[in-house]
């Protein structure tokens, strides 16, 4: 990836950019008004431990994709 | 030997459809060697008379005086309908940059003695695989270009590792079994589904899409044959896409390059046209539709796209809020990618940031998020306002936003301490 001229190209998202996860941010909206970056940062960093655990987890146990792709 | 188009239907309808005849027959080589075709060859059709171990290598070039050439399509000698065996065919011309089209998964591949910039492609033979047997296969093919797997396989291995067989019958895969088979080969995978927490919208879907095929990483999803407008059917069924690139219009990706292993390769669809397909038949309209996706990513990665773009999002509003930042999400455009730490390379002369940078380290792979405004000129450099770059193995702290107006960088390389550094400042300051 470079930031150079000849190899700069712009690829813009789809739509509407995703929110941010309810947990995250209630996690970050419980923090003290004056907290400062590094709590947030902190606070983050114990919501991705637990964001990829749970969506591991989710995807061992999800039960939705049990029609068999066969077309 | 004379090669009649009119034999072989579904190369016709190759050309006819994804070439609307742009390239034309060079040259014929019979009894080429194919070695998924050897497989099917030793396990079935051994027993059939008119059989044989070797394949028809079909090349190709374009239709102009002194054509390029275009690659070449392996014809099985004997099939259940599906002809196409390996196929390295280099897209039509109307997908390239110049038309705002953007196939992420090509690249150079050394195959049978030629050599052919392409995505792979293979139709397969319903005896060892279906429409999601194909998709792994030309995933793996990706992959092992790019050495996150050890070695691609054939059709009749993979069905052989999903159920202990290497016989399919006609029977698919669920997209958990098609996981395994990825992670058996060394990569890692991500299974993403929208119907659990954290329940993704059309967008967000859309956009985990695209975060993983502007990495240039294969992506599988499973669509409603009836919604697929070259398929011509009301009929409906369950199949399997690889995304290979995107459109985009108005500096907005408004679709996507797709292999369909059972009709045609490079096929594009429009977002709306695609979150119509994007889902499990039912007999009844779905009140939600389900939609599934795969993609493999290197083995150490294990931040999925929207854990690191929420904590992206969320980190920049508080930016905001203590006016660390002037930056809004909502006037952003962002281009994410899944990179090799070291393959992240940012031409700059700022000192700070490159103070920043010689600091940081950057891991082996790296979500990287480079952020541009909303109505930039794509031509134009000057539309870069940042970036921000997360471990995406998450084994260090690292987490690194850089504002180019601003000329500030602010930076986690280790727990509990977030540095900031602007332009012109002696010393990094934590805050």
């Amino acid at each position: 990836m470079s930031a150079g001229k000849k190899q700069l190209q712009i690829v813009a998202p789809v739509g509407d950019v995703p929110r941010a996860d309810d947990d995250l941010r209630k996690r970050v909206e419980k923090l003290p008004k004056d907290a400062n970056l590094s709590q947030v940062f902190e606070e983050v960093s114990q919501w991705e431990k637990v964001s990829i655990k749970k969506f591991r987890e989710q995807e061992q146990t999800k039960k939705s994709g049990k029609l068999t792709v066969r077309c | 030997m004379p090669f009649d188009l009119d034999l072989h239907p579904y190369l016709k309808r190759v050309l006819d459809r994804t070439y609307n005849h742009e390239i034309i027959l060079k040259s014929l080589l019979h009894g080429a060697y194919d070695s998924n075709w050897l497989k099917e060859y030793e396990l079935f059709y051994n027993k059939q008379t008119k059989s044989n171990p070797y394949v028809t290598r079909v090349l190709f070039k374009f239709k102009e005086k002194r054509g390029k050439s275009a690659g070449f399509s392996h014809i099985r000698p004997v099939t259940d309908g599906s002809e196409l065996s390996e196929t390295y065919l280099v897209p039509p011309k109307n997908l390239c940059a110049a038309n705002d089209v953007y196939i992420k998964c090509l690249d150079e591949f050394d195959a049978y003695g030629e050599r052919v910039e392409c995505t792979p492609y293979i139709m397969p033979e319903t005896i060892f695989g279906m429409c999601i047997h194909a998709s792994i296969w030309i995933c793996l093919k990706i992959l092992e270009k790019r050495a996150m797997v050890e070695r691609s396989l054939s059709i009749p291995e993979i069905q052989n590792l999903a159920r202990g067989s290497p016989y399919a019958d006609r029977e698919g895969l669920l997209f958990k079994q098609a996981a395994r088979i990825l992670r058996m080969g060394r990569a890692s995978s991500f299974y993403v589904i929208n119907v659990e927490s954290p329940r993704l919208t059309d967008m967000q879907m859309l956009m985990e899409l695209y975060a993983y095929v502007e990495s240039r990483l294969p992506v599988i999803i499973g669509v409603d044959i009836a919604d697929l407008p070259w398929w011509r059917t009301d009929k409906h069924g369950y199949h399997s896409l690889v995304t290979i690139g995107h459109t985009m219009e108005e500096n907005r990706t408004n679709g996507f390059v797709f292999h369909d292993e059972s009709l045609l390769p490079y096929v594009t669809m429009k977002n709306d046209k695609l979150l119509k397909a994007w889902h499990i038949p039912t007999t009844q309209p779905p009140s939600r539709y389900v939609r599934e996706m795969l993609v493999a990513v290197p083995p150490e990665v294990v931040l999925p796209f929207h854990s690191a773009y929420q904590q992206f999002e969320k980190i920049l509003s508080v930016f905001q809020e203590k006016g660390v930042t002037s930056e809004k999400v909502e006037n952003l455009v962002i281009r994410p990618f899944l990179k090799g730490g070291s393959e992240l390379f940012i031409e700059t002369r700022n000192l700070s940031l490159l103070r920043a940078l010689k600091e940081a380290q950057f891991p082996s792979h790296v979500w990287a998020f480079f952020l541009y405004d909303q109505n930039a000129d794509r031509k134009d450099e000057k539309s870069l306002r940042g970036f921000f770059v997360r471990d995406a193995t998450a084994r260090t702290d690292l987490r690194f936003f850089f504002f180019m107006d601003e000329k500030k960088a602010i930076y986690q390389v280790e727990e509990g301490k977030v540095y900031t550094l602007h332009e012109g400042a002696k010393k990094r300051k934590i805050i």
